[in-house]
C-alpha cells in the first residue's frame, strides 16, 4: 500500500498503479495552433502530468488508472487529430 | 443644499455622490461600524439610502426630503441615517437590492431606501418615496412614522421580520445552482430565445423605457458569424438596426458624441440624459464590432465608415470629457443642470439661430427636429434625426449636399455654444471595472484604425492603473484625484484584466500581459469558492455584507463572473497556462444553468461559455510588430469580426516566450523572406493555410468564418 497525490491534489491510497511515460505520434498537426489545441485537451485530463506538445508529437506521464491509452486516444481524436502510435516507457 | 449649513459626516468622503449630500440637514454617516455602533447605543433603526451621482430620482428625493429641515429633524431624532454610493460599494447595493426584492416582491432601483437593525439586518424598504402621498404611494414621512411606530411599539414584529428576511436572504444569496457544462448549443438557444423579443421597428429589446442591453447584442454579433443561414443574418441585422436607430435617436448626443443611459420611449427619442461610462464603453465596442460585421458582409464602404464613426465619435467624446490628466476615465455625467433634466442638451429654434447663424438654422432645425413648440419640455427640443437627409432636403426644396453642409457647419458651432452653458455635474471617481471596459474598447478601436496616439494613451492609462491602482499588489476599486482606494471586486479585476489583454493585442507589450496575469492571479487567490468553483463578488478578506454573494448576472454592465471568466479564458489561450482555463471552466460550469434560463440577463456569462466551448479564433502573425508591413497585416486582421479572437505577433519562439506568450503558438511557423509577415489563422482545431499578404489573409479569414 502506498499513498500518493493525484494531479487534483487529493490524497489517495491503493495499490501502486503504473505511472508511465508516453510518447504519442499524432497525425494532423501542422502548426502552433494545433499544438495549443492538443495541449488544451490533454492538460485537462485527470492523471496527465509533465505534458509537452510539439507539432506531431506529445510526451506526457500518465496515471494508468485515470488516463489509460483509450482515453488518451479518444481525447485527441475528438479534437480532430489522429493518434498514430503510442510508445510507453516506465516512469 | 445649503452652503452655510455645517457639514455632516459625509464631508470627509471621496465619493462625489456622498459629497453632494454633505450639507444636507440630515446627519448622514458613511457606511461603517461607527454608524451601526451608534444605532445600537442609541437603540435606533438605521435608514440606509443608496444612490449614485447621475441618478435623477436620487436628486429628486434629496431636494424633496433630505434637504427638508422638518424631515431631516425627524430622521435625526429617530434614526441613524447612512448614505451609500452604489458605485463605490456595489456589494452593499447588491445585498440590499436583493433584500428589497424580497420585501417588495418586485425589482428595486435607485434611490434605494432600506430600514435596518443594528446588526445590519433589513426589515423594511422601498425605493423612491415622494414628500406627499402620490399615486397610492405613501409619503416618505408616513413611512418614517410607521417605522418609528413599529420600532417603539412592536419591536418583536420587527425582530421577527428581520430574522425571517435574513433567513430567506441567506438561502437566496448563497444558493448554488445545479452544475452544467458550457456548450455551443447555449449560444444558439439564447439567440433563439432573444431574437423574437427584438423591436423590429426601432431595434433594441422591449418597449418603453428602452435600455441599450449591450451584452445581449454582443451575443447576437457572435451568432452573426458562427451560426449559419437565416439565424446568423437575423442576429446581425438586429444589432445593426439597434445601433442605427440609437444613432438616429435623441439617446445619441448629436453634437458631442456618446450615448445617454436610456430612452424613455420605444423609438430612442427622449433619453434620460445622464451619460454613463459603462454604456459608452460597451456601445463603442459594439459599434466597432458592427463595423467589422458590415465589412464581412461586403457592405458599401460608406456604411462601414458610418458605423466605425459611431465608435470613433464615442471614443472622441470620452477623450474630450471623461478622462483625467492621467488618462483614467471618470464615471458619469449627470442628467440635470440648472435644476432641470436635460437642460444642457436641449434647444429652442432661437438658440439654434444664435449658435449656427440664420442661414443654416432652417436646415439644422429640420434635420434635428427642433420645433417651435418643442419636441420635449418647456418648448425645447431634444436633437434627433427622425428623417433622412434626403427627406429633409426634399421638404425644404434644397440639395442633399446643401443640407449636409449646413449641418456640418452648424455642429461645431452648436457644440461650442453648448459648452458655454452651465455643465451637468461630472462624477470624477475612476472605477476599475468601468475603466477596464472603456480602455479595452478604446485600445481595440485605436489599433483597428491605426491611431498610434490613442493606442499609446490606452496603454498609458492601463499602466497608470498598475502603478497607482495596483501599487499594493492588490487592485483598488477606485482612483480619485490620483489616489487609489477601496478593495477591488470581481468585476474590477475581470474588467481591467480584459482591458490589459486588449492593450496587449493592440501593442504586443509584455507588460500589459503581465498585468493581466497579476490581476487574474488575484482572482484565483481571493475569489474562488473551493466547493463549487464559482467566483464570489467580493474577496475572501473583504467585509462580508450580510452574505458572501455569488452573482453571475449582468446589470447595466457585465457582471464580474462574465468578465472574469472571459479574461481567464483569453489569458489561458495566450499564455498556455491551464490553471486559468480550469478556473474559468469550473466557474462557468457553476453558472451556465442559470444563464440558460435567463439569456437576457446573463449575456456576458453566455459569451464566456461560448468561448470555452468553441475555443478561440487565433491569428498569429510572425513578424516584428514595429515594421510597417507587419503592422498592415495586423490592422487588416483587426478589421474582421473574429469570434473569440486571440491575436499574437512575435518573431519566433524566444520572442513569444519573452512576451509571456506560450511559445508553442510559434511552432512550425516562420515569417517570410527578409522579415516579411506571415499570418497563421486557426479556429478551434482547424488551421488555415498561411497567408503572406493581405489578400491571402482575407481569403483564409473568410474561409474560417461562416459564409454570409
Amino acid at each position: 500500500m502506498v499513498a500518493r497525490r493525484t494531479l487534483a491534489g487529493e490524497r489517495i491510497s491503493g495499490y501502486a498503479r503504473g505511472m508511465r511515460n508516453a510518447t504519442l505520434a499524432i497525425d494532423g498537426m501542422t502548426c502552433g495552433g494545433c499544438v495549443m489545441s492538443v495541449k488544451r485537451v490533454l492538460e485537462r485530463l485527470p492523471g496527465v502530468t509533465a505534458l509537452q506538445v510539439d507539432v506531431g508529437e506529445a510526451r506526457l506521464t500518465a496515471d494508468e488508472a485515470l488516463a489509460p491509452e483509450a482515453t488518451l486516444r479518444a481525447t485527441i481524436e475528438r479534437a480532430g487529430f489522429t493518434v498514430e502510435e503510442i510508445d510507453w516507457s516506465p516512469a | 443644499m445649503d452652503r452655510q449649513r455645517p457639514p455632516n459626516l459625509l464631508a470627509g468622503e471621496r465619493s462625489p455622490y456622498l459629497l453632494q449630500h454633505a450639507r444636507n440637514p440630515v446627519a448622514w454617516e458613511p457606511w461603517g461600524d461607527a454608524a451601526f455602533d451608534r444605532a445600537r447605543r442609541e437603540d435606533k433603526p438605521v435608514f440606509l439610502s443608496v444612490g449614485y451621482s447621475a441618478c435623477h430620482w436620487c436628486h429628486v428625493m434629496e431636494r424633496e426630503s433630505f434637504d427638508d429641515e422638518a424631515t431631516a429633524a425627524y430622521l435625526n431624532a429617530h434614526f441613524v441615517s447612512v448614505k451609500v454610493d452604489r458605485e463605490e460599494r456595489p456589494d452593499v447595493d447588491h445585498a440590499y437590492q436583493l433584500a428589497h426584492q424580497l420585501v417588495a416582491q418586485r425589482g428595486g432601483g435607485w434611490p434605494l431606501s432600506m430600514f435596518l437593525d443594528a446588526d445590519r439586518r433589513p426589515f423594511y424598504g422601498g425605493t423612491y418615496f415622494p414628500p406627499a402621498p402620490r399615486h397610492g404611494m405613501p409619503s416618505f414621512r408616513e413611512i418614517l412614522a410607521a417605522i418609528v411606530e413599529a420600532w417603539t411599539q412592536r419591536r418583536e414584529d420587527v425582530r421577527t421580520q428581520a430574522a425571517e428576511l435574513a433567513g430567506t436572504l441567506a438561502r437566496v444569496a448563497t444558493r448554488v445552482p445545479a452544475p452544467g457544462e458550457p456548450s455551443t448549443e447555449l449560444l444558439a438557444a439564447a439567440v433563439a430565445r432573444v431574437l423574437p423579443r427584438i423591436d423590429r421597428a426601432h431595434g433594441g429589446f422591449g418597449a418603453a423605457p428602452k435600455f441599450p442591453n449591450t451584452m445581449t447584442h454582443d451575443l447576437l454579433l457572435v451568432a452573426a458569424v458562427v451560426e449559419r443561414g437565416a439565424r446568423a443574418k437575423d442576429a446581425g441585422d438586429a444589432v445593426l438596426l439597434t445601433l442605427r436607430r440609437m444613432r438616429a435617436g435623441g439617446i445619441w448626443d448629436h453634437l458631442g458624441g456618446g450615448f445617454a443611459r436610456y430612452s424613455t420611449d420605444a423609438e430612442w427619442k427622449v433619453p434620460h440624459f445622464e451619460k454613463m461610462l459603462y454604456d459608452n464603453a460597451q456601445l463603442l465596442r459594439l459599434a466597432l464590432h458592427a463595423s467589422r460585421l458590415l465589412q464581412h458582409r461586403g457592405a458599401p464602404g460608406s456604411d462601414v465608415a458610418a458605423m466605425l464613426g459611431v465608435a470613433a465619435d464615442t471614443a472622441a467624446y470620452l477623450d474630450r470629457e471623461m478622462r483625467d490628466a492621467d488618462g483614467l476615465y471618470y464615471s458619469a455625467q449627470d442628467a440635470d443642470s440648472e435644476g432641470e433634466e436635460g437642460r444642457f442638451f436641449v434647444w429652442t429654434p432661437e438658440q439654434v439661430v444664435a449658435a449656427a447663424g440664420g442661414a443654416d438654422a432652417e436646415a439644422v432645425c429640420a434635420m434635428f427636429d427642433v420645433r417651435r413648440e418643442g419636441n420635449f419640455e418647456h418648448g425645447r427640443s431634444v436633437l434627433w434625426t427622425p428623417r433622412s437627409v434626403e427627406t429633409v432636403a426634399a421638404a425644404l426644396g434644397l440639395d442633399v449636399e446643401a443640407v449636409t453642409a449646413a449641418v456640418e457647419r452648424a455642429r461645431p458651432k452648436m457644440l461650442a455654444a453648448r459648452e458655454s452653458r452651465p455643465h451637468p455635474m461630472r462624477d470624477e471617481k475612476c472605477l476599475a471595472a468601468w475603466n477596464g471596459l472603456a480602455l479595452g474598447a478604446a485600445a481595440d478601436l485605436a489599433a483597428t484604425v491605426g491611431d498610434d496616439a490613442a493606442v499609446a494613451s490606452a496603454r498609458g492609462a492601463l499602466l497608470r492603473w498598475r502603478d497607482v491602482g495596483f501599487a499594493t499588489g492588490r487592485l483598488a476599486h477606485a482612483v480619485k484625484d490620483g489616489e487609489a482606494y477601496g478593495r477591488a471586486f470581481l468585476d474590477d479585476l475581470g474588467g481591467l484584466a480584459g482591458a490589459a489583454l486588449d492593450v496587449f493585442e493592440a501593442t504586443f507589450d509584455g507588460a500589459a500581459l503581465g498585468f493581466a496575469r497579476a490581476l487574474l492571479d488575484e482572482v484565483l487567490a481571493h475569489f474562488v469558492d473551493a466547493a463549487s468553483g464559482g467566483l464570489f463578488f467580493a474577496a475572501d478578506d473583504a467585509e462580508v455584507v450580510l452574505h458572501r454573494a455569488m452573482d453571475p448576472s449582468d446589470h447595466a454592465y457585465p457582471g464580474g463572473v462574465g468578465l472574469a471568466t472571459m479574461a481567464l479564458l483569453r489569458a489561458a489561450d495566450l499564455t498556455g497556462e491551464a490553471r486559468y482555463r480550469t478556473a474559468a471552466e469550473r466557474c462557468l460550469a457553476a453558472s451556465v444553468t442559470s444563464a440558460k434560463d435567463h439569456p437576457l440577463g446573463m449575456g456576458s456569462v453566455l459569451l464566456a461559455a461560448d468561448r470555452a466551448a468553441r475555443g478561440p479564433m487565433t491569428v498569429v502573425v510572425v513578424g516584428d510588430a514595429s515594421r510597417d508591413d507587419v503592422r498592415a497585416m495586423l490592422r487588416s486582421a483587426r478589421t474582421w469580426l473574429l469570434p473569440h479572437r486571440t491575436l499574437v505577433c512575435a518573431t519566433d519562439e524566444a520572442h513569444a516566450a519573452a512576451l509571456g506568450v506560450d511559445p508553442s503558438w510559434m511552432q512550425g511557423r516562420s515569417g517570410g523572406a527578409g522579415g516579411a509577415p506571415v499570418a497563421y489563422v486557426c479556429r478551434g482545431t482547424v488551421c488555415q493555410r498561411p497567408a503572406a499578404d493581405l489578400d491571402g489573409l482575407a481569403t483564409v479569414l473568410r474561409a474560417a468564418l461562416a459564409p454570409v
